[in-house]
């Protein structure tokens, strides 16, 4: 049995797949994931309200990036190898197709897109961006690399009736990152 | 009062559904944008003007941005939420990806890809995969060259490039250590010639010639050449042609070797070869001279015994006496010869010296010439001792002796009997001559020259059919060299030899 903190502590041990799943495998259904992530965002977002359920939501997904980063990409690659290693690690794990638009060295801010991204490409327009996961993710990953705290903000989405989403990150001023132990 | 005048609602949507319909043509009726709020009493209006004005509005910074697309400015920022142009900013967002790539590829950062726009992909792909074999390349190049460099910097030989015009534009350290020059900075842009020695220049020259013309190395060759403080050292130089992708000659290479330390050794060998010759010839010689000078004497000796064999009923006590102390003289003088034998093979053997001192030359042949009358006097002959001067010269007296008793020797071997046999000595600068001259047969003249010569055997038996081994000549002429005089000859068939040699005068 597990303790209160054993995920929050030991998210990247998504446990034996291989083992746990012989048949069905690594592969799911793309509609399962989003069954369950806009059914978390609705409980969510009718229990706390719009403004906190996105706040849960960027955490987790800030949560996940650092972990994710930690264990699957380079920390000591320079800027461009790490960007190509998430570039290919998200298309290995079918999450999106990210391409880097513009990325402003001195000021460390970063334009770039997610296509085929799992949290929105074709929902139904709704004029709201949604991928409020994807900005914690992006913002996560960013941190555990750089070693600072990062802002990301969706800018265009699926949902705004785009064919790509387009996330503008920018450091937070004046604030390093924090090691979460 | 003011009349404020409505324009009907009909109007609007008419100036709306123009409005839109300009859009389509790309020229909105002016009259849209005078509408006001104060028109807009009806809630469906109002909500028709909106939605129109919205989607000019869309529409305007779609089409400004398709516009600034179109001119090439792909910074220009995309309209955010713009359903009109979404596939366009898809297209923007990949030629900005695509710029970003290409600004790592700029870099050199090879290792990138994309995976969009078809066949344009395909294109990119082979590119930087072409890149990246370039790089490889490139890479194993670098490798190669440093491990090339390594070598040539490690190696004791040198190395040099230069200009088909003799122009100098690389030197490996080694050409800067072999050279003395302290870097390469020294020696740029120099002559090759300028390291040669001029006596070598025409051999440089036809040598370099001959590498442009037959287009290939050529074998090593020995120069003279010129370290940076004027020293000269011997060195070896191969050549090579480098040309360029033409085939035209462009540059020349050489590898220099230093092999003045390996002429030096073969020299030092050639010396230690001549050396050993010599000390087996000094060997051979030896054994000859031992078997040659001791066995001579037994001639007085077998002679006084002789003669003392035929006892007192022949002999007077006075002529046995006599015989006596002759044959204990001449035991004496073999018994001294023994010793200069064995001194003079030492000095063969470099394990005795020249002992040069003042030598009285006239004690000297007068004492010499008194153990030698008792050889003359089988044949008679008249032993002259004309040396009268006081005369002192620069000599090995053991040496000496050694060479008058030889001569004296010889020439009683070839004067018949009661012929005479003269002994001289005359000063002159810085010398003095000694000789001795009998009036016996005489040399040969086709003898002449072999009588020096330890490489050709040559002797001839005496008058009283004496034998000789030809020995004693040349070991009279080696002694005479040792203390820095000369030796001749001069001869007349059937009317003497007179043998004469100098030493330097006190």
């Amino acid at each position: 049995m597990h303790n209160n903190n054993y995920y929050q502590h030991n998210l990247p041990d998504v446990g034996d797949i291989e083992t746990g799943r012989p048949n069905l495998g690594n592969m799911t259904s793309v509609a399962v994931y989003r069954l369950a992530q806009y059914a978390m965002r609705t409980v969510l977002i009718n229990t706390l309200g719009r403004g906190e359920a996105d706040k849960c939501f960027f955490n987790a997904g800030k949560l996940a990036g650092t972990e994710f980063c930690n264990k699957y990409l380079p920390l000591d690659a320079d800027f461009n190898t790490f960007m190509q290693t998430l570039y290919d690690t998200l298309i290995e794990l079918k999450a999106g197709v990210m391409r880097v638009e513009d990325i402003d060295f001195e000021r460390l801010e970063v334009t770039l897109t997610i296509s085929e991204d799992l949290d929105c490409s074709g929902l139904p327009v709704t004029n709201e961006t949604v991928c409020t996961y994807d900005e914690g993710f992006l913002a996560g990953v960013l941190s555990a690399y750089l070693k600072k705290e990062f802002d990301v903000k969706e800018v265009d989405c699926w949902s705004t009736g785009e064919r790509t989403c387009r996330f503008k990150i920018k450091p937070k001023p004046e604030s390093y990152y924090e090691h979460n132990t | 009062m003011n009349i404020i005048h409505e324009p009907p609602v009909l109007d609007i949507v008419k100036i709306c559904s123009n409005a839109i319909k300009g859009l389509a043509e790309g020229e909105i009726d002016p009259a849209f944008f005078r509408i006001n709020d104060y028109d807009l009493d009806v809630p469906e209006i109002r909500e028709l003007y909106y939605n129109t004005k919205h989607l000019i509005e869309q529409y305007s910074a779609g089409k400004n941005f398709i516009t600034e697309l179109a001119k090439g400015n792909v910074e220009t920022e995309a309209p955010a939420k713009n359903n009109f142009v979404a596939p366009y900013k898809e297209l923007h967002s990949t030629l900005r990806h695509f710029i970003w790539l290409l600004k790592q590829v700029a870099e050199g950062n090879y290792n990138v890809k994309i995976d969009f726009s078809g066949k344009f992909s395909d294109i990119f792909t082979y590119l930087t995969t072409s890149l990246l074999d370039k790089q490889e390349l490139e890479k194993k190049l670098h490798e190669n060259e440093k491990i090339l460099r390594m070598i040539i910097d490690t190696a004791p030989d040198g190395f040099s490039i230069s200009t088909i015009d003799g122009k100098m534009v690389y030197a490996s350290p080694s050409i800067c250590r072999m050279f003395g020059y302290d870097s390469f900075d020294e020696v740029k842009d120099k002559q090759m010639l300028d390291f040669i020695h001029e006596s070598q220049y025409e051999k440089a020259k036809r040598a370099t010639e001959e590498l442009i013309k037959n287009k290939r190395t050529s074998g090593a060759k020995e120069y003279l050449e010129k370290r940076k403080d004027g020293s000269l050292f011997s060195v070896e130089v191969a050549g090579g042609l480098i040309s360029d992708e033409n085939g035209n000659p462009k540059y020349l290479f050489f590898a220099h070797r230093d092999i003045s330390e390996r002429l030096q050794l073969k020299l030092e060998l050639q010396k230690y070869a001549e050396q050993l010759e010599a000390s087996n010839k000094a060997k051979d010689k030896f054994f000859s001279i031992i078997a040659h000078d001791l066995r001579g004497p037994f001639q007085a000796f077998i002679g006084f015994s002789e003669l003392l064999k035929q006892g007192p009923e022949v002999l007077s006590p006075q002529e046995i006496k006599q015989f006596s102390n002759d044959l204990h003289q001449a035991l004496k003088n073999q018994y001294q010869l023994l010793t200069d034998l064995l001194e003079w093979s030492k000095l063969q053997m470099g394990r005795g010296s020249v002992e040069i001192e003042s030598v009285n030359l006239t004690d000297e042949v007068s004492e010499l010439a008194a153990t030698m009358a008792i050889l003359t006097k089988k044949k008679e002959i008249t032993l002259q001792n004309n040396i009268l001067e006081n005369l002192t010269v620069k000599a090995d007296k053991k040496m000496l002796r050694l060479v008058l008793r030889n001569l004296i020797s010889n020439s009683i071997k070839f004067t018949n009997n009661n012929g005479v046999i003269a002994l001289a000595a005359i000063a002159k600068e810085g010398f003095v001559e000694l000789s001795v001259a009998d009036n016996g047969i005489g040399i040969e003249p086709d003898d002449m020259d072999k009588l020096f010569r330890i490489d050709i055997p040559h002797t001839t038996k005496g008058t009283a059919n004496e034998p000789g081994t030809g020995l004693g000549l040349v070991l009279c002429k080696e002694m005479v060299e040792k203390q820095g005089g000369n030796m001749f000859v001069e001869s007349e068939r059937g009317k003497g030899s007179r043998f004469y040699f100098t030493l330097p005068r006190c």
